[in-house]
């Protein structure tokens, strides 16, 4: 499974790297700070049956673009004809506004508070594989 | 002498030269016993002889008129043709005379009532202009008192009769309906007449006892408003004719009190409406194709202007009040025709003062022998609406407050969470068996920075509760080099390896300011050029310094990355938000360093353009008086 990260905290994608480590059969196809820099990967990776990952899993706090401006643009870009990868928001908030926000974007599949556990991850991967 | 009527009962003379009586029949001896001559005697009344003397010597036949005490009697004298005298005949006419002056006095009174606008001034009319006309000797007019359900006496003619006008009648009694004669007639309503009083055990004495009296209701219909009672020292004084009389005049006198009191009752309506309509509540005011024909005192007040201006003059509180009640107007002739039920409607209006007035009018068309016309009745709710307004400011900045902090627990939580996360997350990974495993040496160094950005967050979270808080602060004087020497020395190691240059020009040297606002304002402008820089320029900040008003005018203008504020610009100052990758932003730093100021009654403001540089300027509330500025500008 090829899985794509959107986060700005270094100590988070340290962590996260050494959990991914640990499950077999995934591997981070790409690492971005911000909505921005997604987004601009994801046109690209998109269109290349290869490069396009399986699992995006996406920070709502972030500089540049949050999370919550990359979701609306993602929905563009599928509004465009692109498949739709599934996400999986990742965030430390607790908040139920949030929850209640994201349910409301059909390619947010699932939403977990950090930190991430194992169980989580491989919930993450069966999604992966279903849609 | 059969040619002289001896039984005529008029009287007859026969007159020579000097009054020298002839003849005279019987009734002729009776004129003279009136005159209290003797019948022998000459008839000496003035100008009765010099009437005969002169008839005989003129030979013409005379016609004279003598009133001799209450009688009246007219006389021909025809003077004989060959004789030096003259035969009188008399005709009685008292009657016929007091009829006329009955009429007379009628007449008098009649028209005298026309001025009578009280009970009091019926009653006193009675007294002055008939009765005192009649030659009575005394006479009460009593007037019912309706709550007290008495009899009282009100005016009076004779020895009751007070001796200037302005006093009320003197030692006045009253009477219980059946009391005395007075009493008697009120209650039996008719007229009573007593020949002899001292045979009459109903007798009330008054002032003096006298035998005779007459009393007289006066009376509405069939309800006794009042009586009018005169008494005589003589026995059986009072005549048929004195009865008419006095039921004459006491019934004129009943119309007049009548009409009085409907006019008082009419007064009364009138001057409680006019008191209600003058002293409402509301203003009131009444228009009529777009002119003012009536304002009250309130409505003057409520609008500052004079009811005659109101009335004379043409200007914009008038024409804005028309023209909404035209509109009013137009609503309700947009409904069936007839409705002319109230409209109500707010309206702000200018005072002559020029102050602005909320009014809630209510308006309806009514309709009189003119047209129809609007009445208006208007509520100041200015106040209301005041302090609406005032209640909206509050609930309003309540609602911030409790948004900001909802706000501030959310990202507090957000920002204490994902360290924390962090934490666990790097424990988990370890290595326990080997501690020298070159990871464990990056997951500690990782543990270390995270531990380090928690305090800070706590620290800031702090700042902004103490902001909050708005505690107590101390001002000092500082020497603005002051906070710029502390950044410097707090960022030394950046700001040597980034070659940051800080360039400061200040035309103000101190300023009287709450020290660690200050120094954050410095630390957090200072250390956002340096993060924020831009690649392959050298990066520099200038910070100016002047005097505006009661402020100090700060500018830090930085070349850095810049900010497209057209999309962060609203975000700018709120709470964890950063615009820059690759830097270590808590994303606090502006939020706290806004807040710090606002408390100070200090503002900030920002203008960027990506890769142009940022420009920050910041008005501090100097607290240092104008002179100690002055001091400090020229040094």
């Amino acid at each position: 499974m090829r899985i794509m990260v959107i986060d700005d905290d270094s100590t988070f994608l340290f962590i996260f790297r050494k959990q991914i480590e640990k499950i077999e059969d995934i591997e981070i196809v790409n690492e971005s700070r911000n909505g921005l820099e997604a987004l601009s990967f994801l046109k690209v990776a998109i269109d290349s049956s290869s490069g396009c990952p399986d699992l995006i899993v996406l920070d709502l706090n972030m500089p540049v673009m949050d999370g919550w401006d990359f979701l609306n643009e993602y929905g563009k870009l599928c509004d465009n004809g692109a498949s739709k990868v599934p996400i999986c928001i990742l965030s430390s908030t607790i908040n139920q506004a949030d929850f209640d926000r994201a349910s409301t974007y059909d390619s947010v599949k699932t939403f977990f508070s950090k930190p991430v556990t194992s169980e989580q991850l491989e919930t993450m991967k069966k999604i992966s594989e279903i849609y | 002498m059969s040619f002289y009527p001896d039984r005529n009962p008029n009287p007859v003379f026969t007159m020579g030269l000097n009054g020298k009586l002839e003849y005279s029949n019987r009734a002729a001896h009776r004129v003279m016993e009136l005159c209290g001559s003797q019948h022998d005697h000459k008839v000496y009344f003035k100008g009765f002889v010099d009437f005969a003397t002169l008839a005989i010597k003129t030979k013409n036949i005379g016609k004279k008129t003598f009133h001799i005490k209450d009688c009246h009697f007219n006389f021909t004298f025809c003077p004989r043709d060959k004789e030096e005298s003259v035969d009188i005949f008399g005709t009685d006419i008292s009657n016929t005379v007091k009829h006329q002056t009955y009429l007379a006095v009628i007449n008098a009174f009649s028209i005298a009532l026309l001025e009578a606008r009280t009970e009091d001034d019926v009653a006193k009319t009675v007294v002055r202009q008939a009765i005192a006309r009649l030659n009575f000797v005394d006479c009460v007019v009593y007037l019912v008192d309706r709550q007290e359900h008495l009899l009282k006496q009100r005016a009076a003619h004779g020895p009751k009769k007070p001796k200037t006008l302005q006093k009320n009648i003197k030692d006045p009694i009253n009477l219980k309906f059946g009391q005395g004669i007075v009493g008697t007639a009120a209650i039996e309503k008719k007229t009573i007449v007593i020949g002899d009083t001292s045979k009459d055990s109903r007798y009330v004495l008054d002032d003096a006892q006298r035998l005779s009296e007459i009393a007289v209701p006066i009376m509405i219909g069939d309800e006794v408003i009042g009586v009018i009672d005169s008494e005589h020292p003589e026995k059986n004084y009072f005549t048929k004719e004195d009865t008419n009389i006095l039921e004459a005049i006491a019934s004129i006198a009943a119309t007049s009190i009548q009409r009085s009191r409907t006019i008082q009752e009419i007064g009364y309506t009138e001057a409680k409406y006019q008191s209600f309509v003058k002293n409402a509540f509301g203003g009131l005011y009444i228009h009529r194709n777009g002119v003012f024909e009536y304002v009250n005192d309130q409505f003057c007040k409520m609008i500052g202007y004079t009811s005659k201006e109101f009335l004379s003059s043409d200007f914009d509180t008038l024409r804005l009040i028309v023209h909404a009640d035209q509109k009013a107007v137009q609503a309700l002739e947009a409904r069936k025709f007839g409705d002319y039920s109230q409209k109500s409607y707010q309206l702000e209006v200018k005072t002559k003062k020029n102050e602005s007035r909320h009014l809630v009018i209510n308006t309806c068309i009514l309709e009189d022998e003119k047209g129809h016309f609007t009445l208006g009745i208007a509520l100041d709710i200015t106040e209301t609406i005041q302090s609406r307004d005032q209640l909206e400011q509050v609930v309003a900045s309540l609602e911030k407050k409790s948004e900001e902090l909802n706000e501030f627990a959310h990202i507090a939580s957000h920002n204490l969470r994902a360290p924390v996360a962090n934490l666990i997350g790097l424990l988990d990974h370890y290595d326990h068996e080997n501690p020298a495993d070159s990871t464990n040496k990056v997951i500690l160094d990782k543990f270390s920075k995270t531990v380090d950005k928690l305090n800070l967050t706590l620290e800031d979270m702090h700042q902004v509760l103490r902001v909050r808080a708005k505690e107590p602060m101390e001002f000092n004087i500082i020497n603005l080099d002051d906070p710029v020497e502390s950044v410097k020395l707090q960022l030394s190691e950046k700001i040597r390896r980034t070659n940051f240059q800080i360039q400061t020009n200040f035309e103000v040297e101190s300023i009287k300011y709450e020290k660690s606002h200050l120094e954050n304002l410095f630390l957090n402008l200072i250390s956002n050029a340096i993060k924020y820089r831009r690649e392959g320029v050298d990066p520099i900040i200038q910070i100016h310094a002047s005097l505006s008003n009661n402020f100090i005018k700060l500018v830090f203008k930085d070349n850095g990355l810049g900010i497209d504020l057209n999309k962060y610009g609203k975000n700018l100052f709120g709470m964890y938000k950063r615009f820059h990758i690759n830097t270590e932003g808590k994303g606090l730093g502006l939020y706290l360093v806004k807040k710090q100021l606002a408390s100070q009654g200090s503002s900030i403001s920002v203008e960027s353009k990506p890769n142009e540089g940022t420009c920050f300027t910041v008005f501090l509330m100097n607290k240092q008086s104008s002179k100690e500025n002055e001091k400090s500008a020229s040094k």
